[in-house]
C-alpha cells in the first residue's frame, strides 16, 4: 500500500495518461499499462490481473457491443456499391443552380450516407472522392469545399446507425435504440444547420461557389426526377431495413445491423460490384477496424474500473460540482473537457474512458441522462474536426491527390465555421431540448 | 541472424493468417443473428442458441483480431507530437513502452487466462446468461490462444524495431 489520497491518484493516471498519449505509443496499450502501474501499487497483482481479464471477458461477452463488426462491414461494404457517385449525380441537378449547390448537395449526400452508415471513415473518403473534385473544378472556394467535405461526412457517426451509439449505450447504460431515435433530429439539425451556412455564404461571396453554368442546367424534369428516385431506392431500402425495426421496436439494433449487413451485400450484388474478391477485403478490413475499436474498449475499462475503484470518480464529481453557476457552471466545464480531449485523443478512448465517469455526475446535476448523452455525443462530432487529432481532416488529407491542389491548412480553414456551427447546435439543444427528447417519446417500444 | 529473422517472418505470417482466418467469423455472426431475427419474427420460433452462439463469436473476432492489427501496425495512436521526432527517438520511445506497459500487462493477463482456461476445462464450466447452458470453455481457449498469439507478435514487433534502432545506429 501506498500513502495516497484519492486526489494526488486522480492527477497521476491522468497526467500520465496525457502524458504516455501524447508520446504516440497505441492508445490502448497505454490505458491498460497506466492502469497496470496505478492497480499494483494498491491492490497486488493478482487482483488487479484478475480484475483486468474480467474486463476482456465483459466487453466479449457484452450483446450490444456486437453490433460494432456488423455496422463496419456494412459500412465498407456499402462503400463499394458506387451509391454515393449515383446520389451526388443526381441531387446536384437539383443543387446546382443554386450558387453553393454542389457543397449544399455535399452535405445532403453525407447526411442521407449518415442514415445507411455507422462509421466516418466511410463517409468521409466517398463524398472525399466524388463531390470534391467537381467542386474544385467548378472554381469553389478549396476551404468551403473541404469543410464542407468533412462536416457532411462527419454526421456518419451522429444520424443513426452509428458505431459511437452503440459503443455509447452499454457504457453509459442507456439503450441503444433509444439512443438511435435521439440523434436524429440533432443531426438533422446540424445537417440543416450547414446548409444554411453554405447558402448564406455563398449568396454573400458569389465567388466562393459558384452555381453551375446554365447548359450543365438544362437536363429535362423526367430525368431529373427518374435519376433522384433510383438513386434514392437503395438508401430508403437501407434505412427501412436497419432503422425502421429498430423504431417499431421490432429489433434490437444488433439485430437489426445483422439485417443491414445482408442487405448490403444483396444492394452490392444488385449493382454488381459483389465479388469473392471484395467480399474478402471488406472482411478483413471489418476485422481490422473492429479489433482496434474493441481493444480499446477492453484497456479503457480496465483504466476506467481502476481509476473508479480507487475513489477517483468522487473527486472528479466534486471538482465538477464545486464549479460556479451551479449546475450550468459543472455543465459547461464538462463540455469544455470533452472538447479539448477531442482535440488530442480519439472518440473511442473519450468515450470509454470519459462516460463512466461523468454519467453519474450528469444524473447528480439532475439532467435527463438521455439529453445529458446525446450533449456528450455532438460535442463529440467537433472532435472529428478539431485539429491537431481529427479523424476526418486525417481522412481527406489521405484522400487528396496532388493535382487538387489542397493542403491541411485549407482543409483545417475549411472546417473551423463548421465547428463554430455545431455549438450552435449545442446551444439549440440547450435551449430547445425537445430535440432530443421528442422522438425517443414517440417510440413505440423503448 | 537470417534463421531470426525467418522465425521473425514466421511470426508476423502466423498473425496475419490467423486474424484473417477469424475475420470470416464476422460473416458467421452476421449469419447467426439473422437466423435468430428471421426465426423469432417470421417463425414466431426464436432460438435458444444464438446469443450464446452470437457472443461467442463476436468476441473471438474481437480477440483473434488483436495480433494481426499489431502486426500492421494499425492501432489508434496520437502521433501529433512525435511526428516531428526523428525515427531514432521514435523507436526508442516505442521499445521503451513496449517493455514497460505492453510486455508486462500481456504477459499477465495471459497467466490468468490459461489459469482460468484450464480450471474452466476441469469443472466443465457453462455459461449462464441463457437458459441454454453451453459449455464455456472452448471460448476461454481462444481469448488465450489470442493472447499468446499477441505475445508473439508483441516480441516479433519488438524485435524488429530493436533491430532497425541497431542498424540505424551502425550506419
Amino acid at each position: 500500500m501506498i500513502d495516497m489520497g484519492p486526489e494526488l491518484i486522480t492527477i497521476f493516471m491522468f497526467g500520465t495518461l496525457m502524458f504516455c498519449i501524447l508520446l504516440g505509443y497505441p492508445l490502448a496499450y497505454v490505458l491498460a499499462g497506466v492502469a497496470m502501474v496505478t492497480s499494483l501499487m494498491f491492490f497486488g497483482p493478482e487482483q488487479t490481473f484478475g480484475v483486468f481479464y474480467g474486463r476482456i471477458w465483459g466487453v466479449m461477452t457484452e450483446y450490444v457491443f456486437l453490433a460494432t463488426p456488423l455496422f463496419i462491414f456494412m459500412g465498407l461494404m456499402l462503400e463499394r456499391t458506387g451509391i454515393s457517385e449515383r446520389l451526388f449525380g443526381a441531387i446536384h441537378l437539383w443543387t446546382g443552380p443554386l450558387r453553393g449547390g454542389l457543397a449544399m448537395a455535399t452535405v445532403l449526400i453525407g447526411t442521407i450516407l449518415a442514415a445507411c452508415v455507422g462509421i466516418i471513415g466511410a463517409s468521409v473518403v466517398m463524398l472525399g472522392l466524388i463531390a470534391l473534385p467537381a467542386m474544385l473544378n467548378r472554381g469553389y472556394n478549396k476551404e468551403l469545399a473541404c469543410g464542407s467535405v468533412c462536416a457532411g461526412g462527419t454526421l456518419g457517426i451522429l444520424i443513426p446507425p452509428s458505431v459511437m451509439l452503440v459503443i455509447y449505450g452499454p457504457t453509459a447504460d442507456i439503450g441503444v435504440g433509444k439512443l438511435f431515435m435521439a440523434a436524429f433530429i440533432p443531426g438533422f439539425t446540424l445537417s440543416a444547420l450547414y446548409i444554411a451556412y453554405i447558402g448564406i455564404a455563398s449568396f454573400l461571396k458569389p465567388q466562393l461557389a459558384p452555381s453551375l453554368p446554365a447548359e450543365q442546367r438544362r437536363v429535362p424534369l423526367t430525368k431529373k426526377f427518374v435519376m433522384l428516385a433510383t438513386s434514392l431506392v437503395p438508401p430508403l431500402f437501407l434505412i427501412v431495413a436497419v432503422l425502421g425495426t429498430i423504431f417499431l421496436g421490432v429489433a434490437a439494433p444488433t439485430e437489426a445491423a445483422s439485417i443491414g449487413a445482408i442487405a448490403t451485400i444483396i444492394l452490392a450484388m444488385a449493382y454488381r460490384s459483389f465479388s469473392w474478391q471484395s467480399l474478402k477485403e471488406v472482411t478483413y478490413h471489418t476485422l481490422r477496424v473492429t479489433c482496434f475499436v474493441m481493444i480499446i474498449a477492453m484497456c479503457a475499462s480496465m483504466f476506467t474500473s481502476t481509476f473508479l475503484g480507487l475513489g477517483c470518480g468522487e473527486v472528479v464529481k466534486n471538482a465538477v460540482l464545486s464549479m460556479p453557476m451551479g449546475r450550468w457552471g459543472s455543465f459547461a466545464l464538462i463540455m469544455v473537457i470533452v472538447l479539448l480531449l477531442g482535440m488530442f485523443i480519439d472518440w473511442i478512448g473519450i468515450i470509454f474512458i470519459m462516460v463512466p465517469i461523468v454519467t453519474p455526475i450528469g444524473v447528480a446535476l439532475g439532467f435527463d441522462a438521455l439529453w445529458f448523452a446525446m450533449m456528450i455525443i455532438v460535442n463529440l462530432q467537433m472532435s472529428f474536426l478539431t485539429p491537431p487529432f481529427a479523424y476526418a481532416i486525417f481522412y481527406l488529407k489521405g484522400i487528396c491527390k496532388p493535382e487538387w491542389g489542397v493542403d491541411t491548412g485549407h482543409i483545417i480553414r475549411g472546417v473551423i465555421p463548421f465547428i463554430v456551427l455545431i455549438m450552435v447546435g449545442l446551444g439549440l439543444c440547450i435551449k430547445f431540448p425537445q430535440i432530443i427528447l421528442w422522438l425517443p417519446g414517440k417510440m413505440i417500444r423503448g | 541472424m537470417n534463421a531470426f529473422r525467418s522465425l521473425l517472418a514466421r511470426i508476423e505470417s502466423l498473425s496475419e493468417r490467423s486474424g484473417k482466418t477469424a475475420s470470416w467469423l464476422v460473416l458467421a455472426l452476421t449469419a447467426s443473428v439473422a437466423y435468430e431475427v428471421f426465426m423469432r419474427y417470421a417463425l414466431d420460433a426464436p432460438t435458444i442458441w444464438s446469443f450464446d452462439v452470437s457472443y461467442m463469436l463476436g468476441g473471438s473476432v474481437y480477440v483473434l483480431g488483436l495480433a494481426y492489427v499489431l502486426r500492421n501496425k494499425e492501432n489508434v495512436r496520437v502521433d501529433i507530437i512525435t511526428a516531428h521526432f526523428r525515427p531514432k527517438l521514435k523507436l526508442i520511445i516505442d521499445l521503451l513502452f513496449t517493455l514497460v506497459f505492453f510486455f508486462p500487462v500481456v504477459l499477465a493477463i495471459l497467466v490468468v487466462s490459461v489459469r482460468t482456461t484450464v480450471h474452466s476445462w476441469a469443472i466443465r464450466e457453462l455459461a449462464s446468461y441463457t437458459i441454454w447452458y453451453p459449455p464455456i470453455y472452448p471460448l476461454r481457449t481462444v481469448v488465450s490462444v489470442a493472447l499468446l498469439l499477441l505475445l508473439l507478435q508483441g516480441l516479433a514487433t519488438f524485435a524488429r524495431d530493436l533491430l532497425m534502432l541497431i542498424e540505424r545506429k551502425e550506419s
